[in-house]
């Protein structure tokens, strides 16, 4: 993993700017115009990856029963572009800039980058954690 | 004679069992404990695949292919003139958007020369970055407003997400 870069007097440290949607190609291409618009502007992207795909069950209640019924299922696709530093003097042009250009059915996230955030990509392991709780009892 | 070796025997018999036995067991256990996660450790953490980047089986079935349909002459030239208007168009609202942020950029420069010139503290306040400012979430536009007095069916949603595990 990279360096975190800390906030310093004039600019923010690790961003992660994290577009979220239904629509995988909407997603990945407003993906692709915020790294290509960090480039032009001059500001460096550190990473560009992708987040697991979450799939969502949408059970709707049945018009004659109790009975939950499977209506569809859902994939929420995630993309990160993170920024290892921005301006405070650049930040303001280069969020209006990524609202006015945001499509339908897409959620924009900015915010900091956390050591939890960067474990969320990697797969969990039982056993480990059962090992250290049993050592910490 | 007896009596001496009466105490002897007990005062050897229980710290025996409370002094010696369990610690030794329990530092046993630990180390085996920790040489396990010392194992455990030393393997490289592995990142969840993402399903975005497989392509699914059923897409790459060679029955299923089909050849591209043949386009007549005036089709291919109206094509053509067609992604040309169209790039020129692309190319208008792009230079416009580069223009639009030079403008803008310029206009904040000028504000921040002018500022420092008025009070430096307030400049310095001003390149300060703000810490209530993240997280920052946006929801895209719809395209059409929301049906009033709309009634959701009932229903619940469930994560059907498949969880890896190392």
């Amino acid at each position: 993993m990279k360096q975190m870069v800390s906030a310093t007097d004039t600019a923010y440290g690790t961003l992660n700017v994290k577009v979220s949607g239904y629509d995988m190609t909407v997603v990945e291409h407003y993906s692709q115009y915020i790294h290509n618009l960090c480039n032009r502007l001059g500001i460096q992207v550190a990473e560009s990856y992708a987040l697991p795909t979450k799939s969502t069950e949408v059970m709707l209640m049945q018009e004659q029963g109790n009975k939950m019924y499977v209506d569809a299922v859902l994939k929420t696709h995630e993309r990160v572009v993170q920024l290892s530093s921005l301006n405070t003097s650049l930040c303001p042009i280069f969020v209006d800039v990524l609202l006015k250009n945001q499509p339908e059915g897409v959620q924009l996230l900015v915010k900091e980058h956390t050591e939890a955030d960067f474990q969320t990509r990697f797969k969990a392991r039982p056993e480990l954690e059962g090992l250290i709780a049993q050592i910490n009892q | 004679m007896l009596m001496q070796r009466c105490g002897f025997c007990c005062i050897r018999a229980e710290p025996k069992k409370k002094k010696k036995v369990d610690p030794r067991r329990e530092q046993m256990m630990r180390e085996r404990l920790k040489k396990k996660l010392k194992k455990l450790e030393r393997v490289p953490l592995e990142l969840i695949p993402i399903e975005d980047f497989i392509t699914p089986i059923r897409c790459l079935d060679e029955t299923r292919k089909r050849l591209p349909p043949r386009l007549s002459l005036e089709e291919s030239e109206s094509r053509a003139l067609l992604l040309k208007e169209w790039s020129q168009y692309k190319q208008k609202q792009h230079m416009a958007e580069v223009e639009a942020i030079e403008v803008a950029l310029e206009a904040q420069r000028e504000a921040l020369e002018e500022l420092k010139l008025e009070s430096k503290e307030l400049y310095q306040a001003a390149l300060k970055p703000d810490p209530l400012l993240f997280p920052f979430t946006h929801e895209g536009p719809a395209y059409t407003p929301p049906i009033p007095n709309y009634e959701a069916p009932d229903g619940k949603y469930n994560d059907v997400t498949k969880v890896y595990t190392q």
